[in-house]
């Protein structure tokens, strides 16, 4: 192909940002937005187009002329783009919620006019789009680190935006440095697969024939490699115990970008894990396990110290790091149920792959729009504290409704979209007579904490009484409202219908999962997706939703609310000059207390893992450099290296 | 078709008897209690008079403080359809208990969410302590469920009805403990901490009246009378005949509910610390009993 269709959106964000960055004031945003617009309505086409009609883009971007090919065995200078059908996923879901973001951007980046550059944060976004973009189709290992470092210095200028914050300087260089490290490991084990297997092919493609079946014959380089590339990207994941930059990062952005963050960018994680385990190499049990591990272990620590958060953008980027352990939970329980035998463990195996692609989507749907609501409430009232804010549903109807949705979804109540992917998790791992069981029960019993601290969320934005009396609130721009209704309506057509996300994933599960397609082995009904294992009663087609609703809506009409208003019942006496609120503060207190063991042990392991190690970092720092400048320590470090790479080399 | 005859049958059944389980109960309570005791009906009397009052709002509330009352009534109603109760047909297909957990689970957080927006602080006492004891009973739940499942390889309601058939040690100790934390689940003494009348004035219901008050308290009935089956059905064996069902049914449910009784009428009201610390010491108990069950014994 030559029409280069692939590489559009990414010409267009460039653009967008060159001519962005030209004006100072509202131009630099309107600029900046439009071109993201148009480039994620291609986004969404291309990406549709993959896995709606099975076409595959490939695209070759000669940056040199052709001589350099002969005499370089590495392809460099050819940027080599290829939508296949786990890219185009991950391109939707970027392309949903940067359309989303952008739209919102319009009025929401506003309110920085005249403090800040609002060109720099039209550059900045549109860049930040662009490399996400391309790190999501790149096919080629050495661009794809190029593009992934560039993401992560778009975004941490964005997580800095407004830079007279010390606490925002700080969050953004935090992000940056454990960024880095993360990929600093990830181009070690980039080196390894270079230099010792492919010969300097740099496709993945051309990766994947030497990594395939490296397996049997060298199990300890490909548990190497594995390893060092899952430490890598699970920075960027936000993994326990990496997760550390993520709390303080995300909510220091603008809230549409932080939306982005936490909706995409920590996706580009769960995109790698898939190419890593299901495309670059097999499956394994034992990866399997110690990734289902670690996916448990984050979803408790980030969901439990999401009750503690007082601040709402906080406590949302707590819930980040536990969606994301439900995700890569989901991720490790398919890969250690699809390699145990039998035709019910396939089934089960292939309900956890279908689970944890589904819950990307969904997750980047509910968190970008509970960001996005968090975002207008900071635009009305310029606040965050939820213990001084309240009582907002009645002057902003339509934001609070989206977050009602939004909140719902991501505590799973039935016919919302969390609701099926991690009942598809449950049924996977509860079932499965391994560890798994009592992950899914922690799994289990996290979502009603989740449940737990997004009734906090909710109720102490919009239905508590404030501590401070608002007056003439409106509800946001028409702009800002479209775009979170836009995504609540998402967030009920995944829950409802759940035949979409899951017909997109079957493309997928074809070409990468081992099993074939998972649609093979689960049944879709409107409302929810049934495993086909044993007997489905006659009058199966069960649909929760409109069950739900119908069976609302005949109460309702048998016994209709009939209305009279009064005053909050205050006891008899009139407490009308005092303000009668519970702060989050003292939200789910007793409940915090009962685990105070969790909490107590996360301060000793902060205080080991995190305080501790950075002297201890900063020590061994000071003995390399005086290595450094011995040239016989040098000499013996040099040898121990090659030692190492020879030692690698044995087969 | 005509399974879901037989299901709206049960259904319907469920939804007259529930309140004159509540009505016998208060009868025993009254007789242990040595006083004379309202009539049998008296809960549905209650009910009616409810349903003909209006409902008043708050000032501060909001729309979801409305609508609530209905979507957690909802809620009750399709988690009865699943259970089997006067016949053995019930809407059945592979986790159906999971979402039997998630639905008395969404119903308290309508609840906490409803009681929350009447903007009352009395309210959002009582909501706080309900999500409090409903997450910690979520994970006991989720507990139980592993352990039937272990024992059963299954996650379908009709296939681990009745648990006991293997008397194993841990499908016995199971069903005791499920039996613990459906009296948890259903508001009694001395759990009935987020409603609890002289300390926070009825806690969550405290600005519902008339209507919304009348589907809340008809939903709390519901709730009581689903556990009490699904516990009656872990024991009920299957080989008993298809006609003595809905003799058997009845009759067992209310000797639990008696038993219920009897134990709520001799107890106090616990503190929410204290609840959640027992709560909490069943976990490792569960943990042992899910270990026990994966090795079959």
């Amino acid at each position: 192909m030559t029409d280069y269709v692939a590489l559009v959106p990414a010409a267009i964000l460039i653009l967008g940002a060159i001519i962005s960055s030209m004006f100072k004031g509202k131009l630099g945003n309107y600029i900046s937005s439009f071109f993201s617009i148009i480039s994620s309505i291609i986004m969404c086409y291309l990406s549709l187009n993959v896995l709606l009609f099975n076409r595959v883009f490939e695209e070759k971007l000669r940056l040199i002329p052709v001589i350099t090919e002969s005499v370089l065995p590495i392809n460099l200078s050819v940027i080599y783009v290829r939508i296949d059908f786990l890219s185009a996923f991950f391109v939707l879901i970027l392309g949903i919620v940067s359309l989303a973001s952008s739209i919102y951007g319009i009025s929401y980046i506003n309110r920085y006019l005249h403090k800040q550059h609002l060109g720099f944060y039209g550059f900045n976004y549109a860049l930040f789009l662009c490399f996400m973009y391309l790190v999501f189709v790149i096919h080629d290992v050495f661009w794809f680190i190029v593009f992934w470092e560039l993401m992560t210095v778009t975004s941490q200028f964005l997580v800095s935006y407004e830079r007279e914050k010390a606490i925002a300087r700080k969050a953004a260089y935090k992000y940056f440095c454990m960024s880095k490290g993360g990929t600093e490991v990830i181009i070690v084990s980039a080196l390894i697969i270079l230099i010792i297997l492919s010969g300097m092919n740099t496709s993945f493609d051309a990766i994947r024939y030497y990594t395939r079946n490296l397996l049997v014959e060298n199990p300890i380089l490909t548990n190497a490699l594995i390893a060092l590339l899952f430490i890598g990207f699970s920075v960027k994941a936000s993994l326990i115990p990496f997760h550390t930059w993520l709390p303080d990062a995300h909510p220091e952005a603008p809230s549409n970008v932080s939306a982005l963050l936490s909706g995409v960018m920590i996706k580009t994680s769960v995109y790698m894990f898939f190419r890593i385990f299901y495309f670059f190499f097999e499956p394994t049990v034992h990866w399997g396990y110690i990734v289902a591990t670690i996916g448990t272990i984050t979803l408790f620590v980030g969901s439990m110290y999401a009750i503690l958060q007082n601040d709402s953008k906080r406590l949302l980027a707590f819930s980040s790091i536990g969606q994301m352990g439900y995700i890569i939970l989901a991720l490790g329980a398919s890969m250690v149920l699809c390699s145990i035998n039998g035709k019910e463990y396939a089934i089960l195996a292939s309900a956890a792959f279908a689970s944890s692609l589904y819950h990307v989507m969904n997750h980047a749907m509910f968190k970008s729009l509970l960001f996005l609501t968090a975002g207008s409430v900071i635009y009305r009232t310029g606040l965050r504290n939820l213990n001084v804010l309240g009582g907002l549903a009645r002057f902003m109807p339509l934001t609070s409704i989206s977050a009602l949705i939004a909140a719902l979804s991501v505590a799973g109540v039935p016919p919302f979209n969390g609701f099926v992917s991690k009942w598809l998790l449950y049924s996977s791992t509860i079932p499965s007579f391994t560890i798994l069981t009592i992950y899914g029960v922690i799994a289990l019993f996290i979502s009603a904490v989740t449940a737990a601290y997004f009734i906090k969320y909710f109720t102490t934005l919009f239905a508590k009484p404030s501590s401070i009396k608002f007056k003439g609130l409106k509800d946001v721009p028409t702009l800002m409202l479209f775009s979170q209704i836009f995504l609540a309506l998402i967030c009920i057509v995944l829950g409802v219908y759940p035949i979409i996300p899951l017909t997109m994933i079957s493309p997928i599960s074809k070409t990468i999962f081992p099993l074939g397609d998972i649609l093979s082995y689960i049944q879709v009904f409107p409302g929810i997706a049934l495993l086909k294992v044993g007997f489905v009663s006659v009058n199966s087609p069960l649909i929760i939703a409109v069950a739900l609703t119908l069976l609302s809506s005949i109460t309702v009409a048998i016994l209709p609310p009939k209305h009279g208003k009064f005053s909050v019942w205050s006891c008899g006496v009139s407490f009308r000059k005092y303000v009668m609120n519970m702060p989050a503060a003292s939200y789910l207190k007793p409940f915090e207390e009962s685990f105070s063991e969790i909490f107590s042990t996360g301060k000793i392991l902060h205080k080991i893992f995190v305080e501790d190690f950075i002297r201890n970092y900063l020590f061994s720092s000071r003995v390399l450099a005086k290595i450094a400048e011995n040239p016989a320590a040098m000499l013996t470090l040099f040898t121990l290296i090659f030692v190492l790479m020879l030692l690698l080399r044995i087969r | 078709m005509e399974n879901i005859v037989f299901v709206l049958a049960n259904v319907a059944a469920l939804l007259i008897i529930a309140p004159i389980i509540d009505g016998i109960e208060r009868k025993i309570k009254a007789k242990l209690q040595c006083r004379k005791g309202p009539p049998i009906l008296q809960t549905w009397y209650d009910l009616v008079k409810l349903f003909k009052r209006p409902s008043i709002v708050t000032e501060e509330s909001s729309l979801a403080y409305i609508i609530s009352p209905y979507i957690i009534f909802a809620n009750m109603v399709f988690a009865l359809a699943l259970v089997p109760s006067f016949t053995r047909i019930s809407l059945s297909f592979f986790g159906d208990v999971i979402v039997l957990i998630y639905l008395i689970a969404s119903s308290s957080i309508f609840l906490a969410i409803g009681s929350i927006s009447s903007g009352n602080v009395f309210a959002t006492i009582g909501a706080n302590r309900e999500i409090s004891l409903a997450a910690l009973s979520k994970l006991l739940m989720a507990l139980v469920l592993a352990t039937f499942a272990t024992l059963k390889r299954s996650l379908t309601l009709e296939t681990l009805f009745p648990i006991i058939p293997p008397y194993t040690l841990s499908a016995i100790v199971s069903i005791i403990l499920f039996a613990i934390i459906a009296y948890i689940e259903s508001y009694k003494l001395p759990f009935d901490i987020p409603e609890a009348e002289p300390e926070i004035i009825d806690g969550i219901l405290v600005e519902y009246s008339g209507r919304s008050l009348g589907i809340l308290k008809y939903s709390i009935y519901l709730k009581r009378i689903l556990l009490f089956t699904i516990i009656v059905y872990l024991i009920l064996p299957r080989e008993i005949p298809t006609l003595l069902t809905p003799i058997l049914y009845p009759a067992s449910t209310i000797a639990l509910s008696v038993t219920y009784v009897c134990i709520e009428t001799y107890c106090g009201r616990l503190r929410i610390d204290q609840a959640l610390k027992f709560m909490k010491t069943l976990v490792p108990v569960l943990l042992v009993v899910l270990i026990i069950a994966y090795f079959n014994y």
